[in-house]
């Protein structure tokens, strides 16, 4: 275990690998794990780079990993802080390593709200997902808006970190990050 | 990660959500910049800044 500057607890965690060129949309994916002392559950955190120096990051239960419902499942472990905040070191890694990375995450629905949706339409499952709620606590608490600047949008648990030294616009990431979603007109 | 697939419409957004809703319409997800008010009132207020 380590501790955050502001005493919050992590996880160790070590990087286990680098994909290159993963497909047209990500440049590389850098893969980190780490396990818990608790559970003695091994977590997988996969990095992605797309262009505009933008991360998005991903984690999911190792047993989980041939999944498909993966970033949905909830492990039920009661250990979603040490977990996250593991998260979060390794988004700092990534910061120390990128001085320039901005950084996107989607709050995943999990089984209950994808059922809630299936249940009564008028929900929508990536409406303001749990997830999305507590990982935009996190940043606000975590993050100040020295270096970043916060944007989100709540009907698709969208949050952004834009780094404040970036090149690239609002206006081009938000392409990016609707290139990445192939949010389909014909879906919605 | 999420991919929206519904045709509904959830009837309970804030004021702030319907630019984001009517051009989500369009197919387009629209980020809006959160204000430091904002920021200030979800965050955790007795934990420091890492950055």
């Amino acid at each position: 275990m380590a501790t955050f500057s502001n005493g919050s607890a992590y996880y160790d965690f070590r990087s286990v690998g680098q994909k290159k060129e993963v497909n047209e949309l990500v440049r590389e994916t850098f893969i980190y794990s780490f396990k818990s002392p608790k559970t003695r559950m091994r977590y997988m955190v996969e990095v992605e780079h797309y262009d505009c120096d933008l991360y998005a990051l991903k984690f999911y239960l190792k047993d989980h990993q041939n999944s498909e419902e993966r970033f949905n499942v909830l492990t039920n472990f009661n250990e979603a802080r040490p977990v996250i905040n593991t998260c979060i070191a390794i988004l700092l890694d990534i910061y120390q390593k990128f001085s320039k990375a901005s950084f996107a995450f989607i709050g995943s629905p999990s089984p209950k709200e994808i059922k809630r949706e299936e249940n009564d339409p008028r929900y929508r499952k990536e409406n303001r997902t749990q997830r999305f709620r507590i990982y935009s606590t996190l940043m606000s608490t975590y993050f100040s808006e020295k270096y970043f600047d916060h944007h989100n949008s709540p009907k698709y648990s969208l949050y952004l970190m834009r780094n404040k030294q970036s090149e690239y616009t609002l206006k081009r990431m938000t392409e990016m990050i609707n290139t990445i979603y192939d949010v389909d007109i014909n879906d919605l | 990660m999420g991919r929206a697939k519904t045709n509904t419409t959830n009837k309970d957004h804030s004021a702030n959500d319907k630019q984001t809703d009517k051009n989500a319409c369009r197919g387009k997800i629209v980020l809006k910049k959160i204000k430091t008010e904002d920021l200030q009132k979800t965050r955790i207020a007795s934990y420091g800044y890492l950055l």
